[in-house]
C-alpha cells in the first residue's frame, strides 16, 4: 500500500459517501414499505420531508463522485514516477489490475447518478410522487456500487507497490520481467477517424430529427447512438485526438489531456462528451414514463431542452476533437 | 437568480451570528493548516531533492560487502568499460565527516572534472591538495569565509587544515549546504583510502533507454556490486516522501475527526434563535429545497473561508518560518532537514487533495443537521 | 365562474399527533367558504380551533381528513413544496408575534418572502422599496427590527406579508399585543386592503376588531367546531 496523500483523501471520501448512501437507501427502504400517499398521517409527512434528505444525500454524494473521479485520474498520474515503465496514469493504472475497474465503475456511477438525479428531479415537480418506487428501488441498486467501488479502490491502492530500492539492490533487477505496459493500444487512426465523423454525424442528424417529431422510436434510436457514441468517443480519443494534440505518433494516454500542459483541454473535451451522451439518452430513458398522467406534460418540456443540450454538447465535442487534427502543427503521414 | 440571493441571505445570516461561525471557522482553518503544513513541508522538501538528483549520474555502482557499502576497486572501472553502450566510466571519492566541534555532519567530496550543477562559486575550485571549497552551510557553522583555514580532524587525530579558496552561495541548495569540496588526492589522504578504492563508481550510458539493460549487465559480471539508476534514486525519495506524508496526515486525522465532531455539535446544536429565524423563513414561503440551499450556502462559504485562512496560515508557517511546528516530528529527517528558507511553491494538486480531504466530512457531518432544521414545521410560527 | 368561491373547506378533521398519548383532536367536521373579496372573522376563545383552522386555509398544514381547496384545487393531499407554492403566491400571513428576525434590517426583513422566487436582486430590491415607501418606513430601510418601536415593528410585518401582493391576508390575534393606538392603525390597514378588493381572515377575540364595520362575516368557533356565522 503506498501511502499518499491523495489515496487517504479519495479513501477517506468514498468511505463517508457509502456511508452517506447506506443511510438514504435504509431511510428509502423504509418510505419503500410505508409509503402511502393517501394517508394524512404525520409518519406519512415525515417521509415526505425524507426524500429531501435522500435528495441531498444523493446530490452530495454525486458531486463526490464527480471530485473523485478526478482526484483519482490525477492521484495515478502522480503516482506514477513509482512503476517502472510508466509514463502517465495509464501505467498506474496497469500497475494492478483493480486500478481499470475502479476506474471503469467511477464512470458507470457518474452515469447512474446523473440519471438518479434527472429522475428524482423531475419526480419532485410532479405533485403525486408518481416514480418514488422505481426511484428508491434503483436506489437500493446504486448503493452497492459505491461499496464496490469503495471496495475495488481499498483493493487497488493496497495492491500498489512501489518499486524501491532494497538494500541488496535496485528493484529494476530484483523484479525483472515485470515491467508495466506503458500506454494503450490504439486502434489504427484512419479507420477511427471514418467511424468518429460517420457516428458524430449520424448522432447529430439523429437529433434533430428527434426536435421533429415525437415519435418514440426515434427517442429510442437516440439513447442507443449516444451510447455508440460514447464508446467510439472515448475510442478515438486514445486512437488519434490524443496523438494530434500531444503531437506523438504513439503516446495514446487519454488522461495527460487533463493536465495543464495541454492548456487542460481533456476537461472540455470529456465534459462536453459526458455530458452530450447524458442528454442524448435521457429523452429515450423518459419516453416510457410518458404513460403517468402527471409526468407527462413535465418531460414534454424538459426534452426539447435535453435534446437541444444535447446536439450543443456534441456539436462542441466533435469541434473540440477536430481542432488539432485540422489546424494542428502534427500530420499523421507516414505513421498512417 | 434565487439562488443569489439565497446567498446573499446566506451571508448576513453567518454575520448575525458571528461568534459562533468564527469560532467554527478557526477550528476549521486550524485543521486545514495543520494538514497543508504537512503537505506544502513534505512536497517542498521533494522538490528540492528532486532538484538536486537531476544533477546526479544516471547510474552508480556501488560495492556491497557484508551486506553494507564498500569502498570499491578501481579495477572494476575496466570491466564496465567493456559493456557495449557504456561513455565515460570514472571513480568518485567522498564520504561524511563529524565535526565535534560544531556538532554536525560535513559531508567531503573529492573534485573531478565534471561537477555540473556546481557551479555558483564565490572564489574558485580547490585546485591543489591543501585547498577546499565549501557550503553556506559549513560556512557559518564555522564562522569562516575565503581565506581561512578549515581546520579537520582526520582519523588518526591529526589535525589537518585546509585553506578556503571558495564558498558555494546556492543558498537553497541541499547539496551544496554541508559540502566541503576538496581534491581527488586530499581527500584520499584525508580519509586514508586505501590504494585502488574509490567510493562508488559512475558510469555514463549513452542510450536512457539502455540504462537498466547496461545496469543488469554490471550486476551479472561483478555480482558484489550494487548498481542504482537515476530514475529509482527518485523513485525511492518519492515514495519516501509520499510516505512521510501520508503517515503523518494519519497521525493528525485525529485532528479531523476532532473538527468533525465540533462541526456536527454546531450544526446539530442549532440555538433557539436560529430554529426560530428557520420557523419565520418556512411561515413566510421558503421551502425545504430553500432551507437546503441556506445551509449549502452557508457550509461553502464557512468552508471557502476557513479552507483560504488555513492555506495561508500554512504558506506562511511553512515557508516563511520553516515549519517550526512540525520541526520536533520531523526528527528522523534531521539530516535531510534544511536550514535554509524552502523555496514556496504550491501545486493545485495539493489545494485539490487538502480541499477534499477536510471538506467532505464537514458536509457529512453537517447534512442530517440541516435537513433537522429545513424540516421545520412552518405551523410553529402560528403557535408561537 | 367565481360562485365556488375562492376557499372552502369540506368537513375538515385535524388531529395532532394522532395514536398517540398527547393526541389532540384540534378540528371536527368544519366547512366554511370564503368568498373573494370578503373579510370574514374566525371568533372563540382559545384553544377553540381558530388558529388550526387558519394553518389549513392558509396551506401551512394538511388536515388529518377532508378537503380543503384553494381555487378549485384541493390542496388537502399536494405535497409540502407545492403548498409552500401555493402558499407564496396566494396568502400573506400577520402573525401574532410579529415573527420578524430581529438582528437583521427593515429592507431584508421585509424582502423575505422574495429570495425564493424567480426574480432579480434589482426588482426584489424595487418592490421592498416600494412597499416601505407605502409603509412610511423609508428612511428606517437599514435599522435593526430590534431598534425599532412597537408600531414600526408592526408595519414592517405588515408590510412583509403584502410585499408578494397576495390576494388573501390571513391576520392571526393581530391585536393581541397592540395597544389600543396601534390596534386602530392596523384596523385602518386592513380596511384600506379591502377596499383594494383583498381578502381578509382574521382569527381573534378582541371586540374592536370583529364589531369593526369593515367584518363581512364572523365565524364562532367553540372546541374545535364552527358554532353560527353571524353576517354582519
Amino acid at each position: 500500500m503506498i501511502l499518499h496523500p491523495g489515496i487517504l483523501a479519495l479513501i477517506v471520501g468514498s468511505v463517508l459517501t457509502f456511508a452517506m448512501l447506506l443511510y438514504a437507501a435504509v431511510t428509502g427502504l423504509g418510505i419503500l414499505m410505508r409509503w402511502d400517499l393517501q394517508s394524512s398521517s404525520e409518519e406519512q409527512l415525515l417521509m415526505e420531508r425524507k426524500t429531501s434528505l435522500i435528495s441531498t444525500l444523493i446530490n452530495y454524494a454525486f458531486g463526490f463522485q464527480i471530485l473523485s473521479l478526478l482526484l483519482f485520474l490525477y492521484t495515478a498520474d502522480q503516482l506514477h514516477p513509482q512503476f517502472v515503465g510508466a509514463m502517465c496514469a495509464t501505467g498506474t493504472l496497469n500497475a494492478n489490475p483493480a486500478g481499470w475497474n475502479v476506474l471503469f465503475l467511477k464512470i458507470i456511477l457518474f452515469f447512474a447518478s446523473a440519471f438518479w438525479i434527472a429522475v428524482n428531479t423531475l419526480d419532485q415537480r410532479a405533485e403525486d410522487f408518481p416514480l418514488i418506487r422505481p426511484k428508491y428501488t434503483a436506489l437500493l441498486f446504486l448503493t452497492p456500487l459505491v461499496g464496490l467501488d469503495l471496495y475495488f479502490q481499498l483493493r487497488y491502492f493496497t495492491g500498489l507497490h512501489p518499486e524501491v530500492i532494497t538494500s541488496c539492490c535496485g528493484a529494476l533487477f530484483s523484479e525483472r520481467g515485470f515491467a508495466i505496459a506503458s500506454g494503450l493500444a490504439g486502434l489504427p487512426p484512419r479507420p477511427m477517424m471514418i467511424l468518429f465523423y460517420g457516428v458524430l454525424t449520424t448522432n447529430l442528424g439523429i437529433t434533430l430529427l428527434c426536435r421533429k417529431t415525437s415519435s418514440g422510436a426515434v427517442r429510442f434510436l437516440l439513447a442507443s447512438i449516444s451510447v455508440v457514441t460514447f464508446f467510439v468517443g472515448i475510442a478515438s480519443i486514445v486512437s488519434f485526438v490524443s496523438i494530434y494534440i500531444y503531437e506523438l505518433p504513439s503516446h495514446h494516454c487519454p488522461f495527460d489531456i487533463l493536465q495543464q500542459g495541454y492548456a487542460f483541454i481533456g476537461y472540455p473535451i470529456y465534459l462536453t462528451l459526458f455530458g452530450g451522451v447524458f442528454f442524448g439518452t435521457l429523452p429515450g430513458l423518459f419516453y416510457p414514463m410518458k404513460k403517468i398522467a402527471t409526468l407527462k406534460e413535465l418531460i414534454e418540456r424538459s426534452e426539447q431542452r435535453w435534446i437541444l443540450l444535447s446536439a450543443l454538447l456534441i456539436g462542441s465535442f466533435t469541434a473540440l476533437c477536430s481542432w488539432p487534427v485540422v489546424f494542428g502543427h502534427f500530420t499523421l503521414q507516414g505513421y498512417l | 437568480m434565487r439562488h443569489l440571493k439565497i446567498l446573499e441571505y446566506a451571508l448576513s445570516s453567518l454575520l448575525r451570528r458571528k461568534y459562533k461561525n468564527l469560532s467554527l471557522v478557526a477550528v476549521y482553518a486550524f485543521t486545514v493548516s495543520i494538514l497543508a503544513s504537512i503537505l506544502f513541508l513534505t512536497h517542498a522538501l521533494k522538490r528540492e531533492a528532486v532538484a538536486v538528483f537531476s544533477d546526479a549520474p544516471d547510474l552508480i555502482v556501488q560495492k556491497v560487502s557484508a551486506g553494507r557499502h564498500d569502498l570499491i576497486p578501481t579495477g572494476y572501472l575496466d570491466s564496465i568499460r567493456t559493456i557495449a553502450g557504456v561513455g565515460d566510466v570514472h571513480p568518485r571519492y567522498w564520504g561524511y565527516y563529524f565535526d565535534a566541534m560544531t556538532q554536525s555532519n560535513f559531508t567531503f567530496l573529492g573534485i573531478n572534472e565534471n561537477l555540473a550543477g556546481l557551479e555558483l562559486v564565490q572564489g574558485r575550485m580547490p585546485a591543489e591538495k591543501g585547498e577546499c571549497t565549501i557550503g553556506q552551510g559549513v560556512a557559518q557553522a564555522q564562522f569562516t569565509g575565503v581565506g581561512d583555514q578549515l581546520v579537520l580532524i582526520d582519523s588518526r587525530r591529526r589535525s589537518i587544515s585546509f585553506r578556503i579558496v571558495g564558498i558555494f552561495d546556492a543558498a537553497s541548495n541541499l547539496l551544496s549546504n554541508d559540502l566541503v569540496l576538496m581534491t581527488q588526492r586530499g581527500l584520499r589522504e584525508f580519509f586514508d583510502f586505501p590504494s585502488g578504492r574509490a567510493t562508488d563508481i559512475v558510469v555514463e550510458v549513452y542510450n536512457p533507454d539502455e540504462i537498466s539493460t547496461v545496469a543488469a549487465k554490471i550486476k551479472k559480471m561483478l555480482p558484489d556490486t550494487r548498481p542504482i539508476a537515476k530514475a529509482e534514486l527518485f523513485r525511492t525519495y518519492d515514495s519516501v516522501f509520499n510516505w512521510r506524508s501520508g503517515m503523518m496526515l494519519t497521525l493528525f486525522s485525529a485532528a479531523l475527526v476532532a473538527f468533525s465532531i465540533l462541526a456536527w455539535d454546531k450544526a446539530a446544536g442549532i440555538s433557539g434563535d436560529e430554529k426560530g429565524e428557520i420557523g419565520i423563513l418556512k411561515a413566510v414561503g421558503w421551502d425545504i429545497a430553500d432551507i437546503l440551499e441556506l445551509k449549502f450556502w452557508e457550509g461553502i462559504v464557512i468552508s471557502l473561508t476557513a479552507l483560504l485562512v488555513g492555506l495561508t496560515v500554512a504558506f506562511v508557517h511553512v515557508f516563511l518560518f520553516n515549519a517550526p511546528l512540525l520541526t520536533p516530528v520531523l526528527k528522523g529527517w534531521s539530516v535531510l532537514f534544511p536550514t535554509f528558507r524552502l523555496t514556496p511553491y504550491i501545486d493545485l494538486y495539493q489545494v485539490f487533495v487538502i480541499a477534499l480531504l477536510t471538506v467532505t466530512p464537514y458536509v457529512a457531518c453537517t447534512v442530517i443537521p440541516s435537513w433537522k432544521a429545513a424540516v421545520t414545521d412552518p405551523e410553529m410560527v402560528m403557535r408561537g | 365562474m367565481m360562485e365556488a368561491g375562492l376557499i372552502q373547506a369540506e368537513g375538515v378533521d385535524k388531529i395532532y399527533n394522532r395514536g398517540k398519548p398527547d393526541e389532540i383532536r384540534a378540528l371536527t367536521n368544519v366547512s366554511l367558504q370564503i368568498k373573494p373579496g370578503e373579510v370574514v372573522v374566525l371568533k372563540g376563545p382559545s384553544g377553540s380551533g381558530k388558529t388550526s383552522l387558519l394553518s389549513l386555509i392558509g396551506c401551512m398544514a394538511r388536515p388529518t381528513s377532508g378537503r380543503v381547496l384553494v381555487r378549485d384545487k384541493d390542496v388537502a393531499k399536494l405535497p409540502e413544496r407545492f403548498l409552500t407554492q401555493i402558499r407564496r403566491k396566494t396568502f400573506g400571513f400577520i402573525f401574532q408575534q410579529f415573527n420578524l428576525i430581529r438582528k437583521a434590517d427593515v429592507l431584508e426583513n421585509i424582502a423575505l418572502p422574495l429570495f425564493p422566487c424567480n426574480m432579480t436582486m434589482a426588482e426584489t430590491r424595487e418592490r421592498a422599496e416600494a412597499i416601505l415607501d407605502r409603509f412610511g418606513l423609508s428612511g428606517k430601510r437599514n435599522r435593526k427590527v430590534h431598534r425599532l418601536s412597537g408600531g414600526e415593528q408592526q408595519r414592517v410585518a405588515i408590510a412583509r406579508a403584502l410585499i408578494n401582493n397576495p390576494e388573501v391576508l390571513i391576520a392571526d390575534e393581530p391585536t393581541a399585543h397592540l395597544d389600543r393606538k396601534l390596534a386602530e392603525d392596523l384596523a385602518e390597514i386592513l380596511s384600506a386592503l379591502h377596499r383594494d378588493g383583498k381578502t381578509v381572515i382574521i382569527a381573534t377575540h378582541d371586540p374592536f376588531l370583529y364589531d369593526h364595520p369593515f367584518v363581512d362575516r364572523i365565524i364562532v368557533m367553540q372546541d374545535g367546531r364552527i358554532e353560527g356565522v353571524i353576517p354582519s
